[in-house]
């Protein structure tokens, strides 16, 4: 799937381009920031976007296990070059296993999407597991990823078929 | 999307106590960094403080019951027969240090701990139940170990025993004849007799054996509790004590019969047990009592302090239409939140059905992540609301 759109490049869909990397020029990347890793900082802003990287847009999540493998997948088909999971530092979750648990989840479907050729990189997906003062540590590695992720061929996934929706049952 | 509201939101948090306890926080995250950089973080034994003091509170069980075969709890014969168990029997004055030092130990581990906890704002909300139990488990330390210090029945014994009557006396400020009531309960008499020491074995004995009852309740509200560390820490631990004990023998001291030592600046105390009687030497009884009341007393109420309560806003909802009954999301939760239960999916093919019980529930949404079959929420951010903010971002 992905050789094809490799191929294709930009004329045909004209949309990939756009659609892959972010107004600041660069690859535009999906985080699950959990609310207790980081501690509280000023450097991810109010609207999910991270101090001084406007390409990385961040959703804040009671715990790095909250975090279903689906949304990673739908990310991806909707442009998103790069996902990142960030939870307190392995062994030290405030909810005891999340982040083992995502650890696990991820490795998992990271593992399938790959197989499936949906992917063509588990670099894609990255896991960052940060405390409470280790926001230089944040930046750093994000800008490592951003990196990695700019050497890699645009991604362009498409959903395989319009993902049957669940007729949802409020609780 | 369906978010946390201002108001809602488990993290926010301000007030002189919490900005405090940020600062702390970010000293404990330093400390765990410095040590995963020398040893990999899955050993870092400050991610076990509780179950090092497990292995502790373990190596005290056996080596008490062995002291147990050799102690003969009367006035007259107590000190003669420690210092035969030490002296005279194999390996006896190794067991009593370890005895002696994992006592130390574990008071200092569950200390940090609980502080760890504290300052990393585990101790409120859901964790309510570890928390109470917890300070009951630290509130049977101190008794387990202060009786032990009287068991020895020698000078410095005398000394302790007087400060706690002392202490006890002291509250007859507040009711008059309580104090006066459990000081004779204590000693079974007016002054120290050949009963008291069957009475100090008894408080020594018998909150050790209800510790076991309260690390039952402490774990109670996890599906996977961390009673042991890692191999390499739980040896580590042991080592240590091994060590501490080969070195540094149990100090001598003189029975609490013969006259007593003329310079009494002289004899001993382990502060982590006797802080009270070495603060009974500057402040008077009803200081040390009410300082100790004042620390059990908030470390009690604490997790109810006035704070915002973040319990039971964003508690998982089963959609039972949905619901499998597969029981992953049982299998993951790590609060041991969800049971299943038998006979109630709406789907008589399903037979399970999960449900979750409140007031064990984190809030966490592990559960979450765990159902494919879209069955299991968090109310406030629900899983499609999450789904079309990825998309929405993306845009
Ligand atoms: S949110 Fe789910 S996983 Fe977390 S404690 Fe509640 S029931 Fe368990
Ligand atoms: S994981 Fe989902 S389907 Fe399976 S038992 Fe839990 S709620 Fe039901």
């Amino acid at each position: 799937m992905s050789a094809v759109n490799e191929s294709t490049g930009t004329e045909n869909t004209a949309a990939p381009a756009a659609m892959n990397l972010a107004p600041n020029g660069k690859p535009k990347i999906i985080g699950f920031v959990c609310e207790w890793s980081l501690g509280r900082n000023d450097d991810i802003h109010e609207d999910g976007t991270v101090k001084g990287m406007d390409h990385i847009k961040t959703l804040k999540i009671p715990c790095s296990g909250f975090v279903k493998t689906e949304w990673v997948t739908v990310a991806f088909e909707n442009g998103a070059q790069g996902v990142f999971v960030l939870g307190c530092p392995l062994g030290d979750c405030h909810f005891n296993e999340g982040n083992f648990i995502i650890n696990e989840r991820l490795e998992q479907h990271v593992g399938r999407l790959t197989n499936r050729k949906i992917l063509d990189d588990k670099g894609r997906v990255a896991e960052l597991y940060l405390g409470a003062t280790e926001n230089g540590e944040f930046f750093g590695q994000l800008e490592d990823f951003t990196k990695y992720i700019a050497e890699l061929p645009p991604l362009v996934v498409q959903a395989k078929k319009p993902r049957a929706v669940t007729p949802k049952k409020e609780a | 999307m369906a978010g946390y509201t201002a108001d809602q939101a488990p993290t926010s948090r301000s007030g002189p106590f919490d900005r405090l306890a940020d600062g702390i926080h970010r000293g404990i995250v330093s400390v765990d960094k410095a040590i995963n950089k020398v040893i990999p973080e899955e050993f870092n034994p400050f991610y076990y403080l509780g179950g090092i003091t497990n292995v502790l509170w373990v190596l005290l069980v056996p080596t008490g019951i062995f002291l147990w075969f050799y102690y003969k709890p009367t006035t007259s014969e107590a000190f003669a027969s420690v210092d035969y168990l030490t002296n005279g029997v194999f390996f006896g004055n190794i067991i009593r240090a370890i005895h002696r030092y994992a006592g130390d130990g574990m008071i200092i581990m569950a200390v940090l701990h609980m502080v760890r906890n504290l300052f990393t704002d585990r101790y409120r909300g859901f964790r309510d139940v570890p928390w109470v139990s917890g300070v009951f488990l630290l509130l049977l330390t101190g008794v387990v170990g202060l009786t032990g210090y009287l068991l020895v029945w020698d000078q410095r014994a005398l000394v302790v025993t007087d400060a706690i009557v002392k202490v006890l006396l002291s509250l007859d400020l507040i009711i008059g004849g309580l104090g006066t009531f459990f000081a004779r309960a204590l000693l079974a008499g007016d002054s120290p007799n050949n009963l008291t020491l069957a009475r100090m074995f008894f408080l020594h004995v018998g909150p050790a054996v209800l510790i076991f009852f309260f690390l039952w309740v402490h774990y109670l509200r996890l599906h996977r509790p961390k009673i042991w560390p890692p191999a390499f820490v739980t040896l580590l631990t042991i080592g240590a004590v091994l060590l501490v004990a080969g070195l540094l023998p149990v100090e001598k001291s003189l029975p609490a019969t013969q006259p007593m030592m003329a310079d009494q600046a002289n004899i001993f105390y382990d502060v982590f047990y006797l802080w009270p009687v070495l603060l009974l030497q500057t402040a008077s009884p009803a200081v040390v009592l009410g300082v100790l009341a004042l620390i059990f007393g908030a470390l009690f109420v604490l997790p109810w302090l006035p704070q915002k309560a973040h319990r039971y806003v964003n508690v998982a909802a089963v959609i039972p239409e949905n619901c499998t009954g597969c029981q992953l999301c049982a299998i993951d939760c790590p609060f041991d939140a969800i049971v299943m239960v038998a006979g109630a999916n709406p789907d008589p093919k399903r037979n399970e059905l999960a449900v979750v019980n409140d007031d064990k529930c984190a809030e966490c949404g592990i559960c979450v992540g765990a159902c494919p079959f879209h069955a299991i929420n968090l109310p406030l951010m629900d899983e499609y609301a999450v789904r079309d903010k990825v998309v929405a971002l993306l845009q």
